[in-house]
């Protein structure tokens, strides 16, 4: 498991929270907002935020690529890391974001016990959110990816910080 | 902590299943059954009546033209998807609680149970498996033995979270801590309350697919590969996460390969969606249904 962490005990606050769906996706420039996903298994949870802009969004991904399903891509194009993002960014950008300003915080990409695992779900999402964000040259600031566990992903709007809450512990990412 | 026999002995006090289901089951069973008799076993039930009513006449299933028998029902969509239909709002009551050893939230394992039958019954198709005939059954019950751990029991998972890491999976700790896992809790169960042989066989071997029959191997096999997936995209996820092991010998005989779970689960996600939208059950509907024993 990667983890670049450091332990918080202030809690996402509850009032003003969003939820963010399976395949589903928010966007947020009101500071009274808390963006949050839950039940990250092997899908990725991506916060992107502004801090100039003072704007943000949260996506939750289901699987890698588009192109294996592209009726569905049209209609649900957040459930696949390409197609999401692409509109996240894009989304971010219709509402004053730039490029060079992004902060990228990732989470998810867990996978069942086992070496062996073919399906490789987890992994093949976490590869495709690096080559996205790294051809866009935004850089991931902090992740926790990979593992076994059941992760919910925050990103609060009055500043941006994102937090990973697993089996009952928040940390900051 | 409840020993294995305390655990058995409790599964033994949860009341039957409906006897719509076994009567459904035994006149399914009949491949010249008479639909006017099997409308007739659905329509005491105002619950089931109105929700196949709603299912017959959804854009789902390629609606046209309003139908307001159940013997029309049965005909426009066919026994196998009434049978699904039954069986998901009977067990719908157990499953819709929150589990609470499992930290599962009210309606998550139900929702987790419905997408494991809906991948299990795609992946048949895809597959064109021979045979195979209670994909969904064994998808919608593979979970049951949870909600007698987790709730009627409430076992204390801190033991079990205690035991597991990399070489060892949730349910092999439930084995060393409980001496036996929900998956042979859930058997149990489905044994006593009459599910046939293969149904039960899913259930009990669905973490352990090697350990099944050769004449149920198939159903195991899929079961096994399709909860995998499920738990994985996030449906159901509780304390116990996806720590669980993915057999790969089982995912090889199936055949199943990473674009094949990929476009199979764009689906399920799109069916769960349209058959939680559609399927309404009332929360009085668990009638006898027992309170949790509480620790």
């Amino acid at each position: 498991m990667t983890a670049t962490t450091q332990t918080t005990t202030r809690p996402l606050a509850v009032d003003g929270r969003k939820v963010v769906e399976i395949s589903d996706m928010k966007i947020s420039r009101d500071p009274r907002d808390v963006l949050v996903t839950y039940s990250l298994g092997s899908c990725v949870g991506i916060a992107l935020y502004d801090p100039v802009a003072a704007v943000g969004g949260l996506i939750h991904c289901m699987l890698p690529l588009a192109k294996i399903d592209p009726q569905k891509a049209l209609k649900r194009p957040c459930m696949f890391v390409d197609s999401g993002v692409a509109g996240l960014l894009q989304g971010l950008f219709d509402c004053g974001a730039t490029k060079k300003n992004l902060v990228a915080k990732v989470a998810g990409a867990g996978s069942p016990l086992g070496n062996e695992e073919i399906f490789r779900i987890g992994k093949r999402n976490y590869t495709v959110v690096r080559k996205i964000l790294w051809k866009n040259n935004i850089l991931i600031a902090g992740s926790d990816i990979g593992g076994t566990a059941a992760r919910t992903l925050g990103m609060d709007m009055k500043d941006g910080r994102v937090t990973v809450r697993v089996q009952g512990k928040e940390v900051e990412l | 902590m409840s020993t294995r026999a305390e655990i058995m002995a409790k599964v033994d006090t949860v009341p039957a299943l409906p006897a719509v289901v076994i009567q459904l089951r035994r006149l399914l069973a009949d491949p010249e059954v008479d639909f006017s008799e099997l409308a007739r076993s659905i329509e005491i039930e105002p619950g089931l009546t109105a929700n196949i009513l709603r299912m017959a006449n959804s854009a789902l299933y390629g609606a046209h033209g309003e139908i307001s028998s159940v013997q029309s029902a049965i005909t426009r969509l066919g026994t196998k998807k009434v049978f699904d239909l039954v069986l998901t709002m009977t067990v719908a009551p157990f499953t819709r609680r929150a589990v609470r050893g499992y930290a599962l939230g009210p309606d998550e394992l139900w929702e987790h149970s419905l997408a494991t039958a809906l991948c299990a019954d795609l992946l048949q198709r895809r597959l064109r498996l021979r045979g195979v005939h209670d994909a969904f059954t064994a998808g919608m019950l593979h979970d049951i033995g949870k909600i007698i751990l987790g709730t009627f029991i409430e076992v204390d998972d801190i033991p079990i979270k205690s035991l597991v890491h990399d070489d060892l999976s949730f349910d092999e700790a439930e084995q060393q801590v409980l001496g036996l896992d929900h998956a042979e809790v859930g058997g149990h169960l489905l044994e006593r309350w009459g599910l046939p042989d293969i149904v039960v066989a899913a259930t009990r071997w669905h973490h352990e697919p090697a350990g099944a029959d050769e004449e149920h191997r198939k159903l195991v096999d899929l079961i096994h590969v399709a909860d995998i997936l499920c738990t994985s995209i996030g449906w159901g996820l509780g304390t116990d996460g996806l720590h669980y092991r993915l057999d790969s010998e089982a995912v090889e005989r199936l055949g199943v390969d990473a674009d094949m779970a990929d476009q199979v689960m764009c689906r399920v996600q799109g069916e769960l969606e349209e058959l939680t939208t559609l399927i309404h059950v009332k929360q009085e509907g668990a009638g006898n249904v027992p309170e949790p024993a509480h620790r």
